[in-house]
Order: C-alpha cells, then sequence, then structure tokens
C-alpha cells in the first residue's frame, strides 16, 4: 500500500507539481567574482554598464552569518546544496 | 549557468561544515586552482559529497585559450593532491567537467585518457550555450557530427571505465548539429530536469527558480523571513506547472541546455 500511495505522490509531483518540496538547493557565495577568463563564460558577453553594476552589487553580497542562518532554517526537504559560482544581481538579460 | 568561483569566498570551509553538520550532501563546483591543502584537509573531514572541476581542455596550450589563464599544471597539481590526500576513502568523488567548444572538441579522447590516468570518478560533457560573447565559439554541423562519433565511440568501449554522462548530452548535440534521432532512444517530448527540485539562490540573497529565469517570474529575497525558501517554491509553482505542460519560456528556447529530449529507459 505503501508503494502505491509513494508512487501516487511522485507522480503527483511530477506531473501536477503538488506536494512537491525543492530537493537541491544551488548557492553562489562568491557571485560574480572570479580568477578565471573562460571564452564561453556569460561574464565575457557582459557590457561594462553591468560589470559596474555587478561590481556595485558586491557589498550587498550576503555574509557568512546570513549564510549560518539560511543553513540553520533550511526545509528538511533539502538533500543536496551546490555550492557554485554564479552572479551577484539580477538584470543580466 | 555558473560563472565565478566560490573558493574566493573566504569562509567556504565554515559553509561547507554548517551544511553537513545538517546531514546534507554538499557538491561544489570550482575551476581547481584555488584548492589549497587547508581546503583539502576539511573536504575529507567534513566528507564533502563531490569536487566538480572544470577542465576545458587536456593540455596546457588549450587551457590558457578556453580559460584565459595559464593554470593547467596548476590544477592538475590540485587534484592530483586531492585524491592522494582522500587515499582509499569515497569522499570527495572528483568530478571533471568539460564544456564541448571549438577549441577543445579535438581533445575529448585526450581528456578520457588524461581523467583515467589522474583516477578522477567521472567525466561530465556539457554543451556550449551560446551567450553571445565577442569570439564566437559556436561549432558547426561537421565538428558536432564529428563529436557525436567520437562520444559514441568512448560511450561504446568496454574499455573505457570512467562513468559519464555522454547519453545524456548527445540528445542536446544532436539537436545541436541537426542530425537524425534515433527515436527508439529518445522521447521527443522535451522536458527540464532542473525546475521540479532545485532552486537557486545569488551572491545578493535572491531566489530564483532556474538560473535563466533572473527576470520572469519576479524575485524572491531571501533575508526577508526563515520561511522564504518554501515561499519562493510555492510562488514559482506557475512557473514550474507551465514548463512541466511542455510550454517553455524564450531563455528556455535561446539560452538553456537542460531542455532535453529524454531518455527512454
Amino acid at each position: 500500500m505503501l508503494g502505491v500511495k509513494t508512487g501516487l505522490i511522485k507522480i503527483a509531483q511530477k506531473y501536477f507539481d503538488l506536494f512537491s518540496l525543492p530537493e537541491i538547493l544551488k548557492i553562489s557565495p562568491k557571485g560574480y567574482a572570479c580568477n578565471h577568463k573562460c571564452l564561453m563564460c556569460w561574464r565575457q558577453a557582459l557590457t561594462p554598464a553591468i560589470k559596474k553594476k555587478f561590481l556595485e552589487s558586491q557589498k550587498n553580497e550576503l555574509k557568512i552569518n546570513d549564510y549560518i542562518k539560511i543553513i540553520k532554517h533550511l526545509p528538511s526537504s533539502i538533500k543536496e546544496i551546490e555550492i557554485v559560482g554564479g552572479w551577484g544581481a539580477a538584470f543580466i538579460f | 549557468m555558473a560563472g565565478g568561483e566560490p573558493l574566493l569566498f573566504s569562509n567556504i570551509n565554515e559553509i561547507i561544515e554548517q551544511i553537513k553538520n545538517k546531514k546534507i550532501d554538499v557538491v561544489l563546483t570550482t575551476n581547481g586552482s584555488l584548492i589549497k591543502t587547508k581546503i583539502i584537509k576539511n573536504m575529507i573531514l567534513f566528507k564533502l559529497d563531490k569536487i566538480r572541476i572544470s577542465l576545458h581542455a587536456a593540455t596546457s596550450k588549450t587551457y590558457i585559450k578556453t580559460h584565459g589563464v595559464d593554470h593547467f599544471n596548476l590544477v592538475i597539481k590540485n587534484i592530483n593532491e586531492v585524491i592522494l590526500k582522500r587515499k582509499d576513502r569515497f569522499f570527495p568523488k572528483i568530478i571533471l567537467y568539460f564544456v564541448i567548444q571549438k577549441d577543445n572538441y579535438h581533445e575529448i579522447n585526450k581528456l578520457v585518457r588524461l581523467a583515467i590516468q589522474l583516477g578522477v570518478d567521472e567525466i561530465e560533457f556539457g554543451v556550449l550555450i551560446d551567450f553571445k560573447t565577442k569570439i564566437s565559439l559556436e561549432l558547426n554541423s561537421s565538428q558536432y557530427k564529428k563529436i557525436i562519433r567520437t562520444l559514441e565511440k568512448i560511450n561504446n568501449n568496454n574499455n573505457v571505465v570512467i562513468k559519464n554522462n555522454i547519453k545524456y548530452v548527445l540528445p542536446g548535440l544532436k539537436e545541436k548539429c541537426s542530425c537524425k534521432k534515433d527515436n527508439n532512444l529518445y522521447d521527443e517530448k522535451k522536458y527540464c530536469p532542473i525546475i521540479t527540485n532545485t532552486v537557486e539562490m545569488s551572491a545578493t540573497g535572491e531566489i530564483y527558480p532556474c538560473c535563466f529565469s533572473i527576470n520572469s517570474p519576479p524575485k524572491v529575497f531571501i533575508q526577508k523571513n526563515s520561511f522564504i525558501l518554501i515561499n519562493a517554491w510555492k510562488k514559482y509553482s506557475q512557473f514550474r506547472k507551465k514548463i512541466l505542460k511542455g510550454q517553455f519560456y524564450t531563455f528556455c528556447n535561446e539560452l538553456c541546455t537542460m531542455r532535453i529530449s529524454k531518455l527512454v529507459s
């Protein structure tokens, strides 16, 4: 019976987005900053104005205490955290 | 879509420790140039689950072209050090990440040999996303055909004993070169493997359902309250439903390579 219930929940999650909660959280603690200049990276496509915006946004980046607070209050559905490089502010596209 | 280097964050060890204390798996994506001895020690101590190292070249010469810096030997040295320090432990698993592009597609076989020689656990191939950078890295149809042949050969070679994601990247590559798909293998209906289980948070605390959805739907900030992750997830319900129905957004079609044909099991 448990198998049927689990199966139904999985179908509901997959096709109807019911009862679902996130399992993976991606965080990017250093945002835009990088010590490489990969040719295919989206950073290479930024205009000087957006680059300036990114640099300005760095002062608003989360600090270690913010991360500790976030990790403490994570929902139990989170099974994996990916630490990646990323972006520091929106308005890229 | 990653574009920064997380090891530049000075408290990265503390983040890993906090996450592992909550018994949550941690995957670290890095270019591998800043893996210092202390970081390796902590990775092993806190049982970091996976480390994905971007290595878009199998030689120093190509590395300078693809990464823009001369760090090939340094990265190889760091990978060797992680492997040496973890000894016979299973953690962290090491994955080499290789985005196939104009400057490196001729080194695919060399990369596989290098990965086996180094003793890494897995290779992940990535399909190029065209961000319209100054220099076009896009490959032409015949180059894609060559890549597909190389990858299929590796995939069918029983002597290649390294875990890889070749069967998952082939549909995307075939789509790029407009090759005929094998309908017995792939379901023509497109789907997104990301949005059903993942949320992303930027360095400044905004939460997104995926990395390309930066302006649509509207963003939610994490700092307002501690239940924000669930709230954001619920807020993005309509976004997910739309994609689950196969109604992709413009950025899905134009930018994202995760929108792939489903592999029929």
